[in-house]
């Protein structure tokens, strides 16, 4: 938020009682407090997946095909008669496990590449034009090229979302080594004879924990979206699992009949999505505030 | 000036011949035999032998390659496996469509974000900035197929005010194209104009600080004056940027917004190749999108000289 360019010498003066730890936190970033609740609802929505009384995803039932949305059937049932409550509440297990595998998977890799990058300068115009060319290619048509070679599986929509986001996070990764190498504290450690791995693991790594934490949570926001676009045009995970974007994609052809098909998908898709960019927001504003500031 | 552009133009090059080595080895990377991966599970040895012989495969890797580049080079991109038709016909039949819709996205996005980016700074801190930046969090949230299918909801099926789907080529006139790429432009513009705002905003809120605009305010010019020339202008670099960054978001959200409204364009082209497992045809779109995301990006980097002439590399 814009500081006033002038704030009234009144407000300086009350002596303000900070509330520290993590409830002083959430206070103060409100943001991530209900980003954070709704993810952990979504959480418990995919773990409870079975207790939330649901019946199986799976189970095809043609005799009670695209039921409108009712006591018996919450959301209704798709094309197949399958429960579309179920399947959506089955489904946040995929997204969740997509979002957070790629956000993982992409961090650490995107780290070893940024880091080598920033420290060995023969390797970083080598590196970095790959890179280049990486990301001249959309992240969601190289994940589309990937998964048009491989066969549709959750672990092949993780892969391949991973390889599309990993020349961002080692760009970002190395910009910061590159900064953060010209320290006086860096400098300072040289000077005293610290060996090159201990000042990357005492001095360097540390530091770029918070933008690479920030920059995870929108790789998970937007690794999600990508998979619930690759299973919508069918190239993600096989149609059986029940994924948000694969019941989506059932409804498509009937979307304007039975809207709410696709309707509960959507909702729950944008809901998660949107609880891990609050996320997101707000730890980049409490972690970066200089960042923050600029965004 | 000239040696810069020079320089700029030449070093696209690597970037191009990296994106097309990458393209181009996917499917040696993708386990297995490559011809078999093109055939799909449930073809015969026959079939694999057929797609083998007709790709070249059987061939050593470099030569492949080569040969590839030097076709490609001869904007040449094979054939497609299932029509057998060359894959430049196959594009050129279809840009039509996702031309205009990235077009008119692109022009309905930069008049909308940038106004209300440059509102949202002028405004920071009120109710208003507040507004803009919480649809920003929304638009970058919901993805585009649903805001897509929100949109025909309600302006197609319930008001009726515009077309389902489908799509009118521009040669029978402009208005019924025009009606049909309404809803596509902004359901596949939110995430954009969510991207372009917040940039905006960030770069203003920079710039408002800066000492030239307090002498501004204080030699008395008007409030429209001093955001739209002096501040606007001085915090273009990082908006033009982000616009030329935001088309691979364009590119790729065309893909689900032609599957959402029925438009027979490139994305729709990509989805039957997925469908199809036509790998030349995923591989000559992939080329050619990133070809175009380069060409932009390049061409931002060079409007950066016309709109800072600090900016000389």
């Amino acid at each position: 938020m814009p500081q006033p360019a002038a704030p009234a010498l009144g407000d300086l003066w009350p002596p303000v009682k900070v509330r520290r730890g993590f409830v002083g936190f959430l206070r103060r970033h409100p943001t991530v407090a209900i980003g954070g609740a709704l993810l952990i609802v979504m959480v418990l929505v995919a773990v409870f997946a079975p207790y939330l009384g649901t019946v199986d995803p799976t189970t095809l039932n043609t005799s009670r095909r695209t039921r409108a949305p009712s006591a018996e059937f919450w959301f209704g049932t798709d094309m197949l008669g399958r429960d579309i409550y179920s399947r959506v509440m089955y489904g946040a297990r995929v997204s969740l496990t997509v979002g957070f595998a790629v956000a993982i998977c992409a961090s650490l890799v995107g780290l070893a590449i940024g880091l080598v990058s920033g420290m060995v300068r023969f390797a970083d115009s080598i590196i970095m034009r790959i890179m280049d060319g990486l990301m001249s290619i959309p992240p969601i048509l190289l994940a589309i090229a990937l998964m048009a070679l491989t066969r549709g599986s959750v672990g092949n929509v993780v892969l391949a979302i991973t390889i599309a986001e990993i020349p961002r996070v080692s760009r970002l990764v190395r910009g910061v080594v590159l900064s953060l190498r010209e320290q006086p504290y860096v400098d300072a450690a040289v000077a005293a004879g610290t060996r090159t791995p201990m000042i990357i693991l005492r001095h360097i790594l540390p530091n770029t924990l918070a933008p690479m934490t920030v920059q995870a949570t929108y790789i998970c926001a937007s690794a999600m979206i990508i998979e619930a676009i690759l299973s919508f045009i069918g190239a993600g995970v096989p149609p059986i699992v029940p994924s948000w974007g694969n019941i989506m994609a059932e409804g498509r052809a009937l979307w304007q009949v039975k809207p709410f098909i696709v309707f509960f998908p959507a909702v729950f898709l944008s809901m998660t999505v949107l609880a891990v960019n609050l996320v997101g927001d707000g730890l980049r504003d409490a972690l970066d505030p200089r960042l923050a500031k600029a965004l | 000036m000239i040696g810069y552009v020079v320089r700029r133009v030449l070093a696209t090059i690597p970037v191009m011949a990296v994106v097309a080595l990458f393209v181009f080895s996917l499917l040696f990377i993708a386990p297995g035999d490559p011809a078999a991966v093109i055939a799909g599970d449930q073809a015969t040895p026959e079939q694999v032998e057929r797609i083998r012989q007709s790709l070249g495969l059987d061939r050593p890797f470099l030569v492949q390659f080569s040969d590839w580049v030097w076709r490609l080079l001869h904007a040449d991109l094979g054939r497609s496996i299932f029509t057998n038709l060359p894959v430049t016909t196959m594009i050129a039949q279809r840009i039509e469509p996702t031309m205009s819709l990235t077009l008119i996205t692109l022009v309905l996005s930069v008049t909308i974000a940038v106004p209300i980016g440059v509102l949202a700074a002028w405004k920071a801190g009120t109710l208003i900035d507040r507004a803009i930046m919480g649809f920003a969090v929304f638009g970058f949230s919901v993805p585009v197929f649903v805001i897509g299918y929100l949109l025909a909801y309600v302006f197609a099926l319930e008001l009726e005010w515009l077309p389902v789907q489908g799509y009118t080529p521009i040669s029978q006139g402009v208005l019924p194209w025009l009606e049909n790429l309404i809803l596509p432009s902004i359901a596949l513009g939110c995430v954009y104009i969510a991207l372009i705002a917040r940039i905006t905003r960030a770069a203003m809120l920079e710039v408002l600080q800066q000492d030239y605009i307090r002498t501004a305010r204080a030699k008395g010019l008007a409030q429209t004056p001093i955001l739209f020339i002096h501040a606007l202008k001085n915090a273009s670099v990082p908006i033009v940027t982000v616009i030329g960054i935001g088309i691979a978001l364009l590119i790729g959200g065309a893909v689900v917004t032609e599957s959402v409204f029925a438009i027979p364009g490139l994305g729709r082209l990509t989805v039957d190749a997925i469908l199809r497992r036509d790998y030349p045809v995923i591989q000559g779109i992939v080329l050619l999108f990133s070809f175009v995301y380069v060409l932009v990006n390049l061409g931002v980097d060079l409007v950066y000289t016309l709109i800072d002439p600090r900016i000389r590399y």
